[in-house]
Parts: structure tokens; sequence; C-alpha cells
């Protein structure tokens, strides 16, 4: 079970890497351990679409270590609080891609 | 006289149940039907896809796709769309800017699906390209005749064999 804070960091994190999006905020509501795992999924597959996710990677984790699976739920709960995850600029990737992880991410929620 | 009525709604329930498959429409060119077995207790749910969550948690979904939806220059041809993104066509051809989206769409569909498994079979009046990681796949349907759009389904939960035999025998499937 998410603490509300961390479905709005989650929800944060979402809209840095695609942009504002009500259907998935219609849903946030029910974001849940399985939303965080596709979301640490679809951010481990950006890295290939925009290499500044690296970036937000290293920032997210901070000097704590390496990328194991489950990375994202711990590093929701302890993430610097200032944070910049406005400089991803973009996802890189066509539409479909996008699209593809956005139904993703409303599944978990269903 | 009772046992009859009983009878005959049974048989009546019966021949309903024969066509109670379920038609996802994508469009005129472009529709799928689903077995009534995978409807069953399935919730159908939107985002920039048509979606199906199965009663036992198999994702199935899919959209349409033109150059406006994919925001690609007008004169791009999107049947040629599955052929750069697994790298089938040289990008050399696009805008640099349009070639970069390919080529990191391209690595992200391999960490995803491993472009190693792409099969491309021929279909219902076109071309299915598919692939599967584990029981995550993706695949897009290209119709000869449609050069406007093109469909892309994904699916999460299922093997290789019930992705394909979903897409091939629902384009085929007569409503």
């Amino acid at each position: 079970m998410l603490k509300n804070n961390e479905k709005d960091r989650l929800y944060d994190l979402i809209t840095a890497m695609i942009g504002e999006d009500s259907s998935i905020k219609a849903y946030k509501s029910s974001f849940n351990e399985d939303t965080v795992a596709v979301v640490e999924e679809m951010i481990d597959a950006g890295v290939k679409c925009n290499a500044n996710m690296k970036k937000l990677i290293s920032d997210l984790l901070g000097a704590s270590g390496a990328l194991t699976k489950g990375w994202l739920k711990k590093a929701l709960g302890m993430a610097k609080q200032n944070l910049d995850i406005t400089q991803l600029k973009g996802y890189g990737c066509l539409v479909s891609v996008k699209a593809r992880w956005k139904t993703a991410i409303i599944y978990t929620t269903i | 006289m009772k046992k009859l009525s009983t009878g005959l709604l049974a048989v009546l329930l019966s021949a309903c149940s024969v066509n109670a498959d379920t038609t996802l429409s994508f469009g005129a060119d472009f529709k799928l039907t689903l077995p009534q077995t995978l409807m069953t207790g399935a919730t159908v749910f939107s985002s920039d896809e048509l979606s199906v969550k199965t009663a036992s948690k198999q994702l199935f979904s899919g959209k349409l796709l033109s150059v406006d939806s994919e925001k690609l220059p007008p004169d791009f041809n999107i049947q040629q769309y599955p052929d750069y993104l697994f790298q089938r066509a040289p990008l050399t051809n696009l805008p640099a800017e349009i070639a970069a989206l390919f080529q990191q769409s391209s690595e992200e569909v391999n960490y995803s699906y491993d472009l190693a498994n792409l099969e491309i079979q021929d279909v219902n009046q076109g071309k299915l390209y598919s692939l599967c990681k584990e029981l995550r796949c993706l695949a897009y349907v290209v119709k000869t005749a449609n050069t406007d759009f093109i469909l892309t389904l994904h699916a999460m939960g299922m093997s290789k064999m019930e992705f394909t035999d979903l897409i091939k025998g629902g384009l085929d499937a007569k409503k």
C-alpha cells in the first residue's frame, strides 16, 4: 500500500517522463506496488529513449547504489524533495511507445 | 408445459452464446473479434488505447497509428513504420530528428521485447509483425489496401502463440 505522498511523487515522475496525462491522473488514487514496478520498468526501458533518464535515476538513487529490482519503491520513500525532474525534456521515443506504457500503468490500478 | 418452456429457454440461451464473441473496433478496416472466454469477467478501459484486462489479469490492448497520431511528417509512409522500428529498413532516408525517434524507439523495443524474436506472417489482407519476450508481446498489423493507418497491439501475461492466434483469429472473424 502506497502512502499518499508516494502516489503524488510517482505521478510526478510519470508526468516528467510522458507529460501531464488526465487518464493516468484519474487512476492516481489507485496507484499501488504493481504501479511502482511498471513505472520502474518504464524508467529502465526509457533510458533507451532519453539519455537524461540516467541522470534522473542517479538523482533518485542518490549515493545509495546500483539498479536492482525494486529500486524505485525504495527511492520513492527517501527521494530528495528538491529533485529536479523537469530536466528530462521530452520522452524521446515514438508516441506509440509512450501509449503502451500509459496503458500498462493504468492496467495495474484496475 | 413447464419442462418444455425450460428446455426451450435453455436452447435459446445456448443459441445466443454461440455468437457471443466481442469485437474491438479500432477502425473500418481494423476490427478484432475476441472470444467469449477472454471477455468473461474482463474490464474494458481506455487510455490512449482501447484495452482489455481479463479476469485472469492478462492485458490486451491496441490502437490505430497514423502519421498524425505519431507526429510524423505528412509524406511519411505509415506502412513502413514497422520496418523502421524493427531495423528492417535503413533510417538514413528519414529526416535526422525522425530517424533518432525510430532509433531510440527501436532500442526500447529491443530492450522490452528483443528484436531477435520478430516474426512476420501473412494475415487477412496484410502482414502481421509480432515479437514476444517472456509473456509480453507487441505486434503491428499492416493492411496492404490501407495506406493511412496501421494497427498496433500489445499484451501482457500471454504466450506468443496465444497472442498471435488471438490477432489472426480475430482479424479473420466475420461479424
